[in-house]
């Protein structure tokens, strides 16, 4: 019976144009260079626990305890490249990710008139940068302990801003363990946005010491905090500063690069500078339509 | 098990006596074994998950009160209710279902009953390939296609409920499509031959004999369709929104079960940690209210 099939096809005709009509804003099609002031902001942040969401959460005046303030309503990205990707696909998202990370396809804004980029973060004067830390517990081997010196020496300190970030040490001596016969393995457990750096140092060090093997996984800040005080690696990454209680149950702490977060738009959108209140109220979801900031 | 084929096979022509040899009973006795070592081995690894997560989700849900759990509309590092991730996944996979159950059934009726042959050899191939593509593969296909053509068309953010039902409807039509067609095959052809004999159109056959038929085998393809689609986790995550919301429309973002666990693992400890596992206590009792369901249908429909 031709019925049934007719009866079926108009089921599934209804449920396309049911999902056609499901839309609710008024908002114009993203092509290009003319902007709608009248959209909605498509707020972009990374996961709750990130490393980068805690120190922009914290470096903004979002944090509140153990929660941050990042409106619940932003899409949450898993990771740097989701958020960046988002965002330069999207003319009406704000986001936020690492000065390191920024392409063409991106357009950081300015913080109270502060560009930002390394002389600026190196300078002090933009606000919303952070620290690189590596983390050692109690018990480093010798081959650890040698890496550790690597890294801030300054041949380390030199892959840092071969990696596009900012060294913590400018001085830094020059890395004497050359001529040691080293063998053995490290392993390098933390954050997704530190991963980069040690990742290209290890490298580096393993063409000095071929014997020596260099295990960088990226698990997260908190991960990495962890398996340091469990001792499960030998070195930690975090992309923030440890807490008190953090930091009384490693042996110590320290900058191994720096790092700014610039809040990033698609490069057609207007917006050029934001103070840093104005910053903190948009990502507490305080403005709904771009017309409230760019006006 | 050999003289048990005697009774059957002894009408027809009388087989030489089995000769018993303390060999061959060696040797049935060893596969006896590994087929029981190989049963045991699937039963242990089920039996070892479920312990793993009651004992670390269910004291939590006590600890913390299972209905401030279950129907808490709050889910930050310090409040876990999972009311929304509940109604986000039960809306997602609905959403899926109802979209790509009836594309992979019609699809499976034209692939066992309309399909020209040729076509066939190329379509069935297809289906089993789409079967085989890895789930990152279709987030990442529907993060740069679906995603950006919602966003145009709807506005929004585009990471959206919508493109998760779109992306999932997708995801779950080789298991839809593979199961229902294997279904209708396996219903005796007399059935439709009897339905043309007494004057049925080709259409009205299939639609009204061949596939009431296949019922049951149509509906255990739908259960493993919802199954695979409540299940799907690294796909979705990567274009649902993930606020962990109430859903608030087929343009706003959504958060599912299984992305909830996904998007805090790394970073959860102490209850933030057991209250992940804790949802995955919640996935688990829903998978095995619907296998549930699938069976008690199936046992009516033998009866």
């Amino acid at each position: 019976m031709k019925k049934h099939i007719k009866l079926l096809s108009i089921v599934g005709l209804a449920a396309t144009t049911l999902a056609a009509c499901a839309d609710t804003g008024s908002e114009g099609a993203s092509n290009g260079g003319d902007f709608d002031n009248s959209t909605n902001l498509h707020l972009v942040t990374r996961e709750v626990g990130s490393g980068t969401r805690d120190a922009f959460a914290e470096l903004t005046g979002l944090d509140d305890g153990d929660n941050d303030l990042i409106s619940a309503e932003a899409t949450a990205q898993q990771g740097t490249n989701a958020v960046n990707s988002t965002v330069a696909d999207d003319l009406y998202a704000i986001g936020y990710t690492s000065v390191g990370t920024l392409t063409d396809s991106l357009k950081a804004i300015q913080i109270d008139g502060v560009d930002a980029n390394e002389e600026n973060i190196l300078a002090g004067d933009y606000d919303i940068a952070r620290n690189f830390n590596v983390i050692i517990g109690e018990d480093l081997d010798d081959v650890a302990a040698d890496f550790w010196e690597f890294m801030f020496s300054a041949e380390g300190q030199a892959i840092v801003n071969e990696v596009g970030y900012i060294p913590s040490d400018t001085d830094a001596p020059a890395y004497e363990g050359s001529d040691l016969d080293l063998s053995g393995s490290i392993v390098v457990n933390g954050s997704t946005s530190v991963y980069p750096v040690v990742g290209a140092m290890a490298e580096a060090y393993q063409e000095i010491h071929p014997d020596v093997q260099i295990a960088v996984h990226s698990t997260g800040s908190g991960a990495g905090v962890t398996s340091v005080i469990e001792g499960t690696s030998d070195i930690g990454m975090a992309s923030r500063d440890l807490d008190d209680d953090e930091t009384s149950q490693v042996t110590e702490v320290r900058a191994v690069a720096h790092d700014g977060i610039a809040v990033v738009v698609h490069p057609d959108n207007p917006l050029e500078s934001l103070s840093m209140d104005q910053v903190a109220d948009i990502f507490r979801g305080d403005f709904s339509t771009w017309a409230e900031i760019l006006d | 098990m050999e003289h048990m084929n005697e009774g059957a096979a002894g009408k027809t022509k009388r087989r030489p006596p089995v000769r018993k040899t303390a060999r061959t009973d060696w040797k049935e006795k060893i596969m006896h074994g590994i087929f029981f070592m190989a049963a045991f081995t699937s039963i242990l690894s089920l039996l070892l998950i479920v312990i793993f997560i009651f004992t670390n989700g269910l004291p939590m849900m006590f600890e913390y009160g299972l209905t401030d759990f279950v129907f808490g509309t709050t889910w930050n590092r310090t409040t876990f209710g999972l009311l929304p991730m509940i109604t986000g996944s039960i809306l997602v996979t609905l959403g899926a279902v109802g979209l790509g159950v009836p594309i992979g059934v019609m699809t499976a009726v034209f692939l066992a009953e309309f399909c020209p042959k040729r076509l066939y050899a190329f379509l069935k191939p297809a289906v089993n390939l789409m079967a085989g593509i890895p789930s990152i593969v279709y987030g990442f296909f529907a993060l740069r296609i679906i995603v950006p053509q919602i966003r145009g068309i709807f506005g929004g953010p585009g990471n959206s409920m919508l493109a998760a039902i779109l992306l999932l409807a997708i995801m779950i039509l080789p298991t839809v499509i593979s199961l229902s067609e294997a279904a209708i095959r396996s219903v005796p052809r007399s059935y439709f031959s009897g339905s043309m004999a007494l004057g049925a159109s080709h259409e009205r056959s299939i639609f009204s004999v061949v596939v009431p038929a296949a019922k049951s085998g149509i509906f255990s393809s739908i259960v493993l369709g919802v199954g695979r689609a409540i299940g799907e986790t690294m796909a979705v995550v990567m274009v649902a929104g993930n606020q962990p919301l109430m859903p608030r429309g087929l343009t706003e973002g959504v958060r599912t079960l299984t992305t909830n666990i996904v998007m805090e693992m790394a970073y959860a400890s102490g209850q933030h940690r057991d209250a992940l596992v804790a949802t995955g206590v919640v996935l688990f009792v829903f998978i095995m209210i619907i296998n549930t369901t699938f069976l008690i249908m199936k046992t009516r429909e033998a009866k």
